[in-house]
This record gives structure tokens, sequence and C-alpha cells, in this order.
């Protein structure tokens, strides 16, 4: 193997293992931090960050370090986009995971001399969320793929 | 990778776009929560009270219901409905129940539900217990 071809698997692990971290971040802390953002503006009696997992978190992290390594390396075949799609499910399953199937639950809040329960329907957020960042982010990598190789 | 640019940007613009409404409600309701006041008044020649609900957020909540649920100490419960239709804002709800109404309840409900903006299903519960 020559110098430039381990250069090259360098940079691309190192690349990869980038943009992992920079997925876990979006989807592991931003997102749910989001979302107990609006929790919490409706009431102070809801901590800002109560992040849902705790190990999980290594094993999500791991998963799209992983994920996004071995697809920047396997550029070129057909396991680049399958495992950019891969990475991209994941997403939508912590998103799916946290989101309650797009309803947000607060409560109960102690108020003066009562307890205060609300439901949110949050599924169009969801819907346009799934439709525009989740559904291209599968889609896309086999149009490139299939672009590239038909040339 | 253009492309997947061009639908995130879309998406996120979308996203702000359809999460508008609920911010303006949101922060409006922080504000302004929904004002319920109890007085004790004549309801057609009975003893009752009357409930004055003011709603004052910019953001309309369309096929609004409110209701007043009464729960007995025998298990059973009665619904009266306070309101139905959209609510607007500054717009003022009045209604008298009877007194007898809340002999024996031992826990009353109020419940608003509707759609913020025409867009989002909302169901915001003040469970109160009486004694």
């Amino acid at each position: 193997m020559d110098k430039e071809k381990i250069y090259w698997i360098v940079k691309q692990v190192f690349l990869g293992i980038l943009e992992g971290i920079f997925y876990s971040i979006i989807y592991v802390y931003f997102l749910p931090y989001l979302l107990t953002l609006l929790s919490s503006s409706l009431s102070s009696q809801i901590p800002l960050l109560a992040l849902p997992f705790s190990s999980e978190i290594y094993i999500y992290i791991g998963l799209f370090v992983g994920l996004d390594v071995v697809a920047r390396i396997m550029k070129g075949t057909i396991y680049n986009p399958l495992l950019r799609a891969s990475s991209s499910l994941l997403g939508l399953l912590i998103v799916l995971s946290y989101f309650n199937g797009g309803v947000l639950s607060v409560g109960p809040i102690s108020t003066n001399g009562g307890q205060v329960y609300m439901t949110l329907d949050l599924s169009l957020i969801l819907l346009i969320y799934v439709a525009f960042i989740i559904a291209p982010g599968i889609i896309i990598p086999f149009i490139e793929y299939f672009v590239e190789n038909k040339r | 990778m253009k492309l997947g640019i061009l639908a995130t940007v879309a998406g996120l613009i979308l996203l702000g776009l359809a999460a508008y409404p609920l911010y303006g409600f949101v922060t409006g309701f922080l504000k302004n929560p929904l004002n319920i006041t109890e007085t004790q008044t004549n309801c057609n020649g009975t003893i009752g009270i009357l409930f004055n609900i003011k709603y004052n957020n910019e953001v309309e909540v369309d096929n609004a219901t409110i209701d007043l649920k009464l729960i007995y100490s025998n298990g059973k419960s009665v619904n009266n409905i306070l309101f139905s239709g959209n609510l607007f804002q500054n717009e003022t709800v009045y209604k008298c129940i009877p007194a007898y109404y809340f002999e024996n309840a031992v826990q009353y409900e109020f419940s608003i539900t509707g759609k913020i903006g025409g867009l989002y299903n909302f169901n915001l519960t003040e469970v109160n217990k009486i004694g």
C-alpha cells in the first residue's frame, strides 16, 4: 500500500470521526435540548435538560462514528450510500424515540391549589423534519452513487 | 451534496414557518395565561357560580372547547361545556353553573382543547380537588 493511499485512509477516518461526532451532537444533545427547552418554557418546574438516555449515548455516538468512518472508506461502492442512509435512519430512530410519536406531554405542574397537565401534538413538525431532512439523507446518497457511476 | 443542502435549507425554512404560530402561542400564554374568575351569582333564579374566562393570546385556537368536569364522591362525573367554537384574542366567555352541581363534588377539572393556529392539537387540563 503506497503512502498516498494510507494518507487518504487516515484522512477519511479522521473526517468520519468528526462527522460522526457532529451527528451525535445534533441528534443526542441538540434536538433533545430544543425539545426540553419548549417543555421548560411552559413551566419552570420542568428541568431544562433532561436527557432521555444515559448509557445509550455512548452506543449512539459509537454507531454514528462507525457508520460515517466506514461509509467514507467505502466511497465509490454501493456500501457508501447504504451506510450513509443507515446513519440517517439511526437519526430518525433517535428522534422518534424521544419525540414520543410527535406528542409532547407535560405535567403534572403544580399551580395554585391544582395540577395542570398538557399534551401538544407536534406531528406536523415531525412530518416536515422527516420529509425534508431525514428522507433526503436516505435518498440522496443513492442518487449521488448512481449519477457518479453512470459517468 | 448540493441537493441535500437545498432540501435541508427548505426543511429548516418550513420548520421555522410551521413553528412560528406555536412560538407565538407559548410566549403569549406565558405573558397572559387563560384568566378564569369565579363569582357567586344568581343563575335563572337559583344560586350559581358565574365563570368568566378571558382568552388573551394573539394566536387563534380553532375548534376550541372549554369543559368543566365535576367528579362526585360516588365516582360519577358530569361534563359541562362552557365554550365551543374558535377562540380569538380578547374573547370573553361567561357561563353560569348552578351551585347544586357542586354539591358532593370532590374534584373539578377545567379542560381546554383545540388547534393552535389551526395546526397543532392541544389539550390543557387543570385538576382541582375540593376540600
